[in-house]
């Protein structure tokens, strides 16, 4: 076992940046024997959006940082505001974090 | 990992815990790049633009495809996930040198811009049942196991939620009701 005396901050990150590419890496490969018509895409394809889905309703509801000292309520209504313009804006993207960006300003804005 | 290493974890424990954690960067790669696959194009291309695969690229990625012939692809997600990759670290020193001269609302707002865009991202289209069940179901799951397992929540959300969507949108029926309902949309238009 190395101890963390002996290695620097470079060597550290350096080692944790190939291990981030890693899984992409194999990720490519394994993608090369697959393809875009078989069904094991259309599997690993509902993974992904089941996963990322979970992330982004997590980054919302219970997230860190700064944003976890505002109440569920706030950041609720603030993602329900850019929805709503969203929706309305025939999906203006822009238009819709726009909207519940303010959203969130307005609701924090006495308290914060 | 920062702060592992700050607190004097060994190096190899630190290393095996990035790449786990990372392990939900293999679905992404693996559903993204065979839509970009074509003969002629050198196998180093893709390794390389998989460095570039993250939540966002591959969820903007994903919403241009019909619009993208077959050898745009590749170019598409070049520059999408190097515009991502290179605005960050210049964000970042903004972010930290703002963040103390803002009022907090404005930091607060700005920190939430990236789940907000993210969400509507998602939202961008939902004509195709499996997708629209995957969210779902991502949604209820992501939460409820991150109670129990936070380290795996992410992975184990994928493989089940998504996996129960794939397999009802697969049965007849839901297929039966997505044609149906395309139908009765093309002849509003």
């Amino acid at each position: 076992m190395i101890e963390p005396s002996f290695y620097s901050p470079v060597v550290a990150i350096t080692l944790a940046g190939i291990a981030t590419y890693a899984s992409r890496a194999l990720g490519a490969y394994l993608s090369g024997k697959v393809g875009t018509q078989s069904p094991v895409i259309d599997w690993i394809t509902c993974v992904t959006y089941a996963l990322l889905a979970g992330l982004v309703v997590r980054m919302i509801w219970m997230p860190i940082g700064a944003l976890a000292a505002t109440p569920d309520w706030m950041r609720f209504t603030a993602a329900g505001t850019g929805l709503a313009v969203f929706a309305l804006t025939r999906k203006n993207v822009g238009l819709g974090v726009l909207g519940g960006s303010l959203m969130l300003i307005a609701l924090t804005w006495q308290t914060f | 990992m920062a702060e592992m290493a700050y607190t004097g974890a060994p190096l190899m424990a630190i290393v095996l815990a990035v790449g786990f954690i990372n392990a939900r960067l293999l679905p992404l790669a693996v559903s993204l790049l065979p839509h970009m696959r074509r003969p002629g194009v050198a196998t180093w291309k893709y390794y390389g633009v998989a460095m570039l695969i993250a939540a966002t690229s591959w969820v903007g990625t994903m919403r241009r495809l019909p619009d993208l012939r077959q050898d745009q692809r590749l170019h598409y997600l070049t520059g999408y996930g190097l515009a991502l990759y290179l605005s960050c670290p210049f964000a970042t020193v903004v972010g930290y040198y703002v963040a103390g001269q803002v009022p907090q609302p404005i930091t607060l707002a700005l920190v939430f811009l990236n789940p907000l865009y993210f969400m509507l991202l998602f939202l961008f289209d939902l004509h195709n049942a499996a997708k629209v069940l995957s969210l779902a179901f991502g949604a209820v799951l992501g939460p409820l196991l991150y109670q129990f397992a936070p380290d795996w929540s992410l992975i184990a959300t994928g493989l089940l939620g998504g996996t129960a969507a794939w397999w009802i949108g697969r049965s007849s029926w839901v297929r039966r009701a997505q044609h149906s309902w395309f139908k009765k949309e093309a002849g509003h238009d």
